[in-house]
C-alpha cells in the first residue's frame, strides 16, 4: 500500500519524506466540552497549549466525560503518501469530524494528529497543515466565496500570500486539473451542482496541498456531477495526491486502496475493499453496505458459481467471460447438473415491483396496464408553465394520467422541469396554461387549491432544512394541528408517523430537532410530511446523504406507504431506488415526457437516457456490458459458441437477484 | 413571494464598464448619485437619462438584466409618488379625487423625485451588475484605507458586506422553500388578519434563521480551511487606473460642469 512516487506531481516536497501523511494517535473529540472551552470557529481556539488541554481533558473525563459525548472515542490512524482512503460510517459516526481534525479546524481534546509531521496543536503551524490538507465540504453553495469562478480558486492562495503572478498560474493550472478552465470568467451561481464542486476541489488545488480531504462531495450531486468528482479524484491521486475521501456511495469506496470504517468515534474496519467487502457479515455493520459487484459476486456463489469476490464491476465480467471460455474448453465441469435453487443468505427486502418480463414483451406493453376500474389520482391535461422572464417553458403542454395507489417515479436531469411539475401538483404553482385536477378536483378553483395539502403531501430535498419547531413532537404535529384535529388525536399521529421511521416516541418526543444526527433529522422531516395523512405523497429525493441502513429505512418506508394503498411520486436521481420501487417511470426532458413506461420499457433506452445525462440501474448497465464484451470475444475467437452472455443483450434486468439468475441461466443453458 | 433572485447579481461580461478599476467605478457612482439631486429642470435630467443610459450600453447589458436587478426595488418608488401627490398643495388645482387634491407642482415634484429614485437605483444597479463582490471589496477596503490608522478593519466590513451580498439569492431561494415546504403542511400563510398573518410567519422564519446560521457556519469553517484570517493577502487581480478611466473621470467631469451651469443659468 505504500505507493510512495517521488517524480510525480504532488510528491511531498516541504514533508520530510519519513512522515506519514497524516498521523492520528489516541485522538479523543468531545463536541459538548470544545463549545464551553473554545469556539471551534476562531483560530485562536487552536491557539490552547495542547499540554493545558491534555491535563484538563484527563479531569473531566474521569467525572463527566463517557464515551457517549465523545465524536471521536480514540482514534488512532496511520495514512501514507499517496494512499486513497475512503472513511465511511453511519450519519453521526465521526466522519466530519475526524477529517476536520486532519484539516486542523479541530484540535483533538487528547491525543495528537500529525499532518506531514506537523502538530495541529501547534498555532504557527496552523496555515502550512491547511494548505497541506485541503478540505472540500458537502455543500458547494456553501464554500464558494467570490462571484467569479477565478477569483474564487485565486482565494486560498491570495490568503497564503502567493506572489500575484503565481496567483495566476495556480489558478489557471487549478482549473485544468479539474476540467473547469473555460468557466474561468462565468458565475459560480449558474453552474450545475457538480461543476460547483469541481470550482471547490479546484480552490483547494491552488493551494497546492498533498493530502485532499473530501467531506461527501457527491452527496448533493446528481450521477453525472458525481461520475466528474470520481474522474477528477481518480486523476490527483494517479499524480500522487493523499485522498481522503467520505462517502455512503459503496462503489466510490471499491475505489480506494484503503477503506477506514468509524462506529460511534471508533476504528472498527481498517483494510482493502476486497478485505471489508469480502463477506456478507460486514453489512450489519452501521455505515456500511455492499458494492454491486460484491453483491452479484456473492449471489452468484449462492447459486452454485464459483467466482472470487471482486470489488469492481470491470474485473467480475473478466471473471465471468473467463469462466464462459473455460466452460466451453471442458463443457461440463464445476457446474452442478441439478437446477439451481436460488437460496439466499441475506434476502434483498425490496424486491424490483415490476415482474421479470423480456424486452419485446415489455415494449408491446409500452403504456403502464391499469384496470379500467381504477382512478385517476393525478390528471394534468396540456399543462405547460412559463417563468417569468424566460422564453423556454419549464413545462411544456404535459399529458399524464397517475392512477391511485400507484408509485411512481419521475426522473430527468436538473432543469428539465421535475420540480415545477411537483409544485404544480401540489397546487403552490398556477400552471400558465391546461389543467390539473387531483383526486377528481379541479386545481384552478381557488377553494381546492386551498384546501389541497388535505390530498398531497410533499417532502421537498432536503426537509431537514424546513425543521422549525422547539421540539419533534412539535414538528411532526403541524400539520395534523393545522388542520384542527383533537390533542389526543395528534399525539397518536405523532406517534404513528415516527414510529414508521423508526423513532422512538418516547426517547424523540421532547428532543430539539436541531440536536439530532442528519438522519435523524431527516426521518423526523419525513415523518412530519407523513402525519399529514394525505392521500397522494411526494417525495423529491428523499434519500440523498444518507447513510446505507438510513437510505434502506426511508426506502422501507416509501414502499410500505405505497403497500397501504397511497399513490406515491418518487423524484429521484438514484437509478438504483428507481429499479427497486417503481411501477412506473416517467422520464422528463427540456419541460417534456421523454419516455413513460414500466420500468424495464424505459431501461431498455439506455442510450437514450444517457443522452440526457440519465443513467440505468447498475445491474442493467452490467448486463448490457457484459452482453456487448461477450459478443466481442466470441466474434475476436470466430466461435459464436463463446457468446454464452449474449442472450443478456435482450432482456433488461433490474436487480442483482435477476442478473444472478440471467447469468445463471446463460451458464447453466449451456453447461447442459 | 417569488423574490427576485437578480438582485445584487454580477454579470459576467467582457465590456469597457466592467473592466474599469472599481475604485474609480465606485466614485463615479457615487458623484452620480450627488449629480441626480443637483440636476434640475428637464435639460439637467435629460443629460442624466442620456449618460446612464450611454454607461448601460457600454457595459454590454441586456435590458432584462437591468430590469432584473431594478424589479425588487421599484416598490420604493411609490413612496415619493405618493407622498409628493398627497402632501403638496401648493400650485394650480389640476382636478381633485374625493379628498385628493392634484396641483401642476406636486405632480411636477412627484415625477421629478420618482425620476431621481430611478437613476439612483439604476446607477447602483450598474456598480453591483458589472464589479464582482471581491472587486468590490478590494476597492472599498482600498478606499477606506486611511481609517485603518483609527483601528476601522476596512478590508473585514468589505469582505462582510460582499460575501453579504452574494448569499441575498440564495436566502431568497431558502426562503422560498420554506415557505412553500410550510405552505403544502397547511400552514395559514398569507390569510387572516395582520396579526394571523405575523404568527403564521414565525416558523417560516425560524427555519430560515437556523438555515442562514447553518450556511453561514459553514462558510466560516470553508474560508477559514482555505487558511483566512483577516490578516494581510495579496490579489488575485491588481486595481490599476487606465486610460477608460482617465476618460470616465473626464466624462464625469464635463457632466458636473455642465449641470453646474444649467443650474446657474437656472434652465
Amino acid at each position: 500500500m505504500n505507493n510512495i512516487k517521488n517524480d510525480t506531481k504532488y510528491d511531498l516536497k516541504n514533508c520530510a519524506k519519513e512522515h506519514p501523511a497524516v498521523l492520528i494517535k489516541d485522538v479523543t473529540y468531545s463536541y459538548a466540552r470544545a463549545k464551553v472551552a473554545e469556539d471551534f470557529a476562531a483560530p485562536k481556539a487552536l491557539a490552547l497549549d495542547s499540554s493545558t488541554t491534555n491535563a484538563s481533558a484527563k479531569d473531566s473525563s474521569s467525572s463527566n466525560a463517557s464515551s457517549h459525548d465523545q465524536a471521536l472515542a480514540g482514534v488512532s490512524l496511520n495514512i501514507q503518501p499517496g494512499e486513497f482512503i475512503a472513511l465511511l460510517g453511519a450519519n453521526g459516526s465521526g466522519k466530519s469530524t475526524l477529517a476536520r481534525h486532519i484539516n486542523a479546524l479541530l484540535a483533538p481534546t487528547t491525543g495528537k494528529v500529525l499532518v506531514c509531521g506537523m502538530d495541529t496543536a501547534a498555532p504557527e503551524l496552523l496555515f502550512s497543515i491547511r494548505s497541506c490538507a485541503g478540505m472540500v465540504f458537502q455543500n458547494p453553495d456553501s464554500q464558494i466565496v467570490a462571484g467569479v469562478v477565478a477569483d474564487d480558486v485565486a482565494f486560498g492562495p491570495e490568503n497564503l500570500c502567493v506572489e500575484h503572478d503565481s496567483i495566476i498560474a495556480r489558478v489557471n493550472e487549478a482549473l485544468s486539473d479539474v476540467g473547469m478552465s473555460e468557466f474561468a470568467r462565468r458565475e459560480p451561481m449558474n453552474l450545475s451542482g457538480g461543476q460547483k464542486q469541481r470550482v471547490c476541489i479546484a480552490g483547494i488545488m491552488a493551494m497546492q496541498p498533498q493530502i485532499l480531504v473530501l467531506d461527501e462531495p457527491g452527496a448533493m450531486l446528481d450521477q453525472r456531477g458525481r461520475r466528474g468528482i470520481r474522474r477528477v479524484m481518480g486523476e490527483l491521486h494517479a499524480a500522487g495526491m493523499t485522498v481522503i475521501l467520505i462517502t455512503h456511495y459503496m462503489e466510490e469506496a471499491a475505489l480506494a486502496d484503503r477503506i477506514v470504517v468509524l462506529e460511534r468515534g471508533s476504528v472498527v474496519v481498517d483494510g482493502t475493499p476486497r478485505e471489508v467487502f469480502k463477506s456478507v457479515a460486514r453489512l450489519r455493520e452501521p455505515g456500511l453496505g455492499l458494492p454491486f459487484s460484491v453483491l452479484l459476486a456473492e449471489e452468484l456463489r449462492l447459486r452454485g458459481i464459483d467466482i472470487p469476490a471482486t470489488v469492481r464491476p470491470r474485473e467480475l465480467r473478466a471473471h465471468l467471460l473467463s469462466l464462459s471460455k473455460e466452460m466451453f474448453n471442458m463443457t461440463l465441469r464445476t457446474m452442478p447438473d441439478k437446477e439451481f435453487k436460488p437460496k439466499l443468505l441475506h434476502q434483498p427486502r425490496l424486491q424490483p415491483k415490476a415482474q421479470a418480463k423480456s424486452l419485446s414483451q415489455s415494449q408491446q406493453q409500452a403504456q403502464p396496464s391499469r384496470s379500467p376500474q381504477s382512478l385517476s389520482a393525478i390528471s394534468l391535461n396540456q399543462v405547460s408553465y412559463y417563468y417569468p422572464e424566460q422564453e423556454n417553458p419549464a413545462l411544456n403542454n404535459i399529458n399524464l394520467e397517475i392512477t391511485q395507489g400507484s408509485l411512481t417515479a419521475i426522473i430527468g436531469h436538473s432543469g428539465s422541469g421535475k420540480s415545477t411539475l411537483m409544485q404544480l401538483i401540489c397546487g403552490l404553482e398556477q400552471p400558465s396554461s391546461g389543467k390539473i385536477s387531483i383526486l377528481g378536483s379541479d386545481l384552478a378553483i381557488k377553494k381546492v387549491c386551498l384546501q389541497i395539502h388535505k390530498k398531497v403531501a410533499i417532502a421537498f430535498q432536503y426537509p431537514e432544512h424546513q425543521l422549525f419547531a422547539a421540539t419533534v413532537a412539535g414538528d411532526v404535529a403541524f400539520a395534523p394541528k393545522n388542520a384542527g384535529l383533537p390533542e389526543q388525536q395528534v399525539e397518536q399521529i405523532v406517534r404513528e408517523a415516527l414510529n414508521k421511521l423508526a423513532l422512538d416516541y418516547d426517547s424523540f418526543a421532547m428532543r430539539s430537532p436541531f440536536s439530532l444526527s442528519g438522519g435523524e433529522k431527516r426521518r423526523v422531516a419525513l415523518a412530519g410530511v407523513l402525519a399529514q395523512d394525505a392521500e397522494v405523497v411526494i417525495f423529491d429525493e428523499p434519500t440523498t446523504g444518507l447513510d446505507p441502513q438510513t437510505h434502506d429505512l426511508v426506502l422501507q418506508m416509501i414502499s410500505d406507504l405505497h403497500e397501504s394503498g397511497k399513490t406515491v411520486i418518487l423524484v429521484t436521481h438514484d437509478i438504483d431506488d428507481v429499479a427497486l420501487l417503481a411501477e412506473r417511470i416517467i422520464v422528463l426532458s427540456q419541460g417534456e415526457v421523454m419516455l413513460d413506461g414500466d420500468p424495464r420499457m424505459v431501461f431498455a433506452h439506455a442510450q437514450e437516457l444517457r443522452d440526457v445525462n440519465l443513467g440505468v440501474p447498475q445491474a442493467t448497465q452490467f448486463a448490457i456490458k457484459l452482453a456487448a464484451e461477450s459478443k466481442a470475444n466470441a466474434e475476436f475467437a470466430i466461435k459464436p459458441a463463446l457468446n454464452h452472455f449474449g442472450a443478456l443483450a435482450n432482456q433488461i434486468v433490474l436487480s442483482t437477484t435477476e442478473l444472478a439468475n440471467a447469468i445463471v441461466n446463460c451458464l447453466g443453458g449451456d453447461a447442459k | 413571494m417569488r423574490l427576485n433572485v437578480l438582485f445584487c447579481r454580477y454579470v459576467a461580461r467582457d465590456s469597457a464598464i466592467h473592466r474599469m478599476d472599481p475604485r474609480i467605478k465606485i466614485s463615479c457612482m457615487m458623484a452620480f448619485i450627488v449629480l441626480a439631486f443637483v440636476a434640475s429642470g428637464f435639460l439637467g435630467m435629460a443629460m442624466l437619462v442620456l449618460a446612464i443610459t450611454l454607461a448601460i450600453i457600454l457595459a454590454k447589458l441586456k435590458p432584462s438584466e437591468l430590469l432584473g436587478a431594478l424589479a425588487p426595488l421599484l416598490v420604493l418608488l411609490a413612496f415619493p409618488l405618493v407622498f409628493n401627490i398627497l402632501f403638496i398643495t401648493e400650485g394650480d388645482v389640476l382636478f381633485n379625487i374625493g379628498f385628493l387634491t392634484f396641483t401642476n407642482i406636486g405632480i411636477s415634484r412627484a415625477l421629478y423625485m420618482t425620476l431621481r429614485l430611478l437613476i439612483l437605483f439604476t446607477a447602483g444597479s450598474l456598480l453591483t451588475l458589472t464589479t464582482t463582490n471581491i472587486e468590490l471589496c478590494d476597492a472599498v477596503a482600498s478606499m477606506l484605507k486611511p481609517f485603518t490608522r483609527f483601528g476601522v478593519p476596512a478590508y473585514e466590513i468589505a469582505l462582510m458586506v460582499s460575501i453579504a451580498l452574494r448569499f441575498v439569492p440564495l436566502l431568497a431561494k431558502t426562503y422560498e422553500r420554506i415557505y412553500k415546504s410550510l405552505l403544502a403542511r397547511g400552514a395559514n400563510l398569507g390569510r387572516g388578519g395582520p396579526i394571523a398573518r405575523i404568527k403564521a410567519l414565525v416558523p417560516v422564519l425560524t427555519a430560515l434563521f437556523a438555515s442562514a446560521f447553518r450556511q453561514s457556519e459553514e462558510l466560516g469553517i470553508a474560508m477559514e480551511s482555505r487558511c483566512y484570517n483577516g490578516a494581510a493577502r495579496t490579489h488575485y487581480r491588481i486595481m490599476s487606473t487606465s486610460r477608460r478611466d482617465y476618460i470616465a473621470i473626464a466624462s464625469m467631469l464635463a457632466l458636473t460642469l455642465s449641470l453646474i451651469i444649467l443650474r446657474g443659468i437656472g434652465l
